[in-house]
């Protein structure tokens, strides 16, 4: 792909010039931003480009269907449970079996324990810096050390939450990282006894550092209005699971859509006919892949997924307390929410909610029945798996020959539904915060906070940025030095 | 992996560090292995060092954290007592993992309090075998399991955390 552009920003016209944040810190992956200024040094616009390539559609072919659940986990260290839970819906499809009710109950709570850890991820660890010490601080400080330093309660209760979360995944899938549990037909062993009771022994503690989280959110909000109101605000669409009765889902239910000023545009749509709802894009600055709603073209069909758009789509959460937090959330900020900013406040949400919902579901006897897994061969050549990951639904899709061996694939990853999204934010922000005269930590930090906001998980895989010099010149039209900023 | 037994105090935490699928990155976890049989002892093996490992550090009254290191001959043995310092907390903090002293930073920071922690490196040289480490290192994973042992029952002064 060298030499196709797709990591290049397009050229800027003439009399413009380029500011690169590269690279985009504390998300998950690695990706740029390009910001072009005119000759005035106003911003003319702005681009988030993933410079990373996934080729798993590629890997998989060949392979047995059975095997791609615990392949499909090493497509991200972040989020592969959600990954196997979709990789293995689209496995019961092929086979054309339902999993006992067993497992598709211990499938709702690993998934909800993904969602859980990697929400308190998110927030805790990776935005809250900029939540507690403020987008002008310094950068060395804007992390888990600064906050721990400020507030150690709220690095204690990040900690705290991901462990729960990752417990869970680690008592059910066998480790916490790559679990290989959910399979074809159902999950690969019942649970026992004494790990559902020492699962629900934790749930009080990680509902109180949840609310401790909310709390402290909601007071900071009042802060951060200026970034509420710039850091993407175009209203769009918003897609997520719902079940029959509204409620949210995570690992079942149907597709809803509501534009943005809360008006169902499609309701009970089978997520495994995706491909005639869900238009594809590939562009030439970015290995993200778009989406658009098909019905609406593009870009008016432009949505949003993830935390944010859930809570649009869902007439309620289901538990009682997420959903009086839910109630106020929509009392203060309206319906159909549209700033990404929200975002944190929603994953908060969720994260009551998701604990909530995994002690409900653990509380009934039912799910330690034994009979956990469905067998069968191939009854199908083709079958679509969904879930809810943390930052949106997700779909595998595979076709597969009589033997059961994979002859196409094709994934459409939470975080590309929500690509043009994230441009629209970049731009609204950089067109706020960005004066191109002169460059300020601040100003790149808003620009990322934005990103920041969507809890982008751009390879699929895993990764670690390290240590990453960052730095800015803007230069004039003659390649005059205007300014430079630089991280160490 | 774990060996920790319920409500007993333990004596120690040994974190193991590595991959045993890259060959002898995986020796941390053997060494890990090598003691989880000790009495009240907390084994665990992880693939990195990561802020979550900070709740364990604050539990234990002593740490040892085991890991491969390129530096040093083929199976030989370093041992060295950490202190987190301010200056080591801003690397590499854009990554999902710590160094060990960015952990007991963290630690610090977080819990107020972080025990004795030691370090107990283990020269590597082949990172291509599959579940398998390499001869010198396969045969300094006992001596390596005898120091952390050693470290465990000894006493040694407050942190003053």
């Amino acid at each position: 792909m060298s030499g196709s552009g797709q990591d290049q920003a397009p050229a800027p016209a003439r009399g413009e010039e380029r500011i690169v944040i590269d690279p985009v810190t504390r998300i998950e992956g690695h990706a740029r931003i390009t910001v072009t200024v005119d000759g005035n040094g106003a911003v003319t616009g702005a681009r988030f480009h993933v410079t990373q390539f996934r080729g798993f559609e590629r890997i998989c072919l060949g392979r047995p269907m059975h095997e791609m659940p615990a392949i499909m986990a090493r497509i991200c260290g972040i989020c592969p449970v959600s990954h196997i839970v979709a990789s293995s819906k689209a496995c019961d499809e092929i086979m054309a079996v339902a999993p006992p009710p067993a497992a598709v109950q211990l499938r709702r709570v690993i998934n909800l324990a993904q969602v859980v850890q990697s929400h308190a991820l998110s927030f805790f660890h990776l935005s809250s810096p900029d939540l507690l010490l403020g987008f002008d601080a310094p950068a060395g400080d804007r992390n888990l050390f600064g906050v721990a330093a400020a507030e150690p309660w709220l690095a204690r209760d990040g900690i705290a939450l991901r462990r729960f979360g990752q417990t869970i995944i680690e008592t059910l899938g066998g480790r916490r990282i790559h679990p290989g549990w959910v399979v074809p037909g159902g999950v690969g062993r019942p649970l026992e006894h004494d790990q559902r009771n020492a699962i629900l022994a934790a749930v009080p503690e990680a509902l109180a550092a949840a609310r401790r989280g909310l709390r402290w959110y909601r007071e900071q909000l009042d802060r951060f209005s200026e970034e509420v109101e710039s850091f993407g605000t175009t209203p769009m669409l918003s897609m997520g699971l719902v079940h029959d009765d509204g409620t949210v889902a995570y690992s079942d239910g149907d597709l809803r859509v509501v534009d943005g000023a809360g008006t169902v545009v499609a309701d009970g749509i089978d997520p495994r006919t995706y491909h005639e709802h869900i238009g594809e894009r590939a562009r030439p600055d970015t290995y993200l892949k778009a989406t658009y709603w098909k019905p609406l073209g593009h870009p008016d069909g432009l949505y949003r997924v993830g935390p944010l758009a859930r809570l649009n789509v869902a007439d309620r959460l289901g538990t009682p307390e997420a959903d009086d937090r839910l109630g106020e959330y929509r009392e203060r900020l309206g319906r159909t929410p549209q700033s990404p900013f929200h975002y944190h406040e929603a994953r908060l949400i969720e994260i009551l909610h998701g604990i909530t919902m995994i002690g409900e579901i653990l509380a009934d006897p039912a799910v330690l029945d034994p009979h956990v897994r469905a067998g069968a061969a191939v009854n199908r050549n083709e079958g679509v798996g969904v879930a809810e990951a943390p930052r949106g639904t997700l779909f595998h899709h595979y076709r597969v020959d009589d033997d059961g061996l994979v002859e196409w694939v094709n994934l459409v990853i939470a975080t590309g539904h929500n690509s043009e999204a994230m441009d629209r934010a970049v731009a609204e922000a950089a067109a706020r915060h960005v004066r191109a005269d002169r460059l300020t930590e601040g100003m790149l930090n808003r620009v990322e906070a934005a990103i920041r906001c969507f809890d982008p998980c751009l390879s699929c895989s895993t990764h670690a940025l390290g240590e990453m010099p960052l730095v800015i010149e803007l230069r004039d039209a003659a390649g005059v030095l205007l300014d430079r900023a630089a991280r160490p | 992996m774990t060996s920790c037994a319920g409500d007993v105090p333990v004596a120690g935490l040994v974190i193991g560090v590595g991959n045993p699928l890259r060959g002898d990155d995986g020796v941390g976890a053997a060494v890990a292995r090598a003691v989880a049989h000790v009495e009240r002892v907390w084994a665990l093996a992880v693939t990195q060092l990561t802020p979550e490992l900070g709740e364990a550090l604050a539990a234990a009254p002593l740490a040892v954290i085991v890991d491969a290191r390129v530096d040093l001959p083929p199976g030989s043995i370093h041992q060295e007592r950490l202190t987190g310092t301010e200056a080591r907390r801003h690397a590499a903090v854009l990554g999902h993992h710590l160094a060990p002293a960015q952990l007991v930073d963290l630690t610090r920071l977080a819990y107020g309090w972080v025990p004795p922690v030691f370090v107990v490196g283990v020269g590597a040289c082949d990172f291509d075998r599959i579940g398998a480490l390499s001869g010198p290192v396969a045969a300094a994973v006992p001596d390596a399991a005898a120091i952390v042992s050693a470290l465990l029952s000894a006493p040694v002064a407050s942190p003053g955390g």
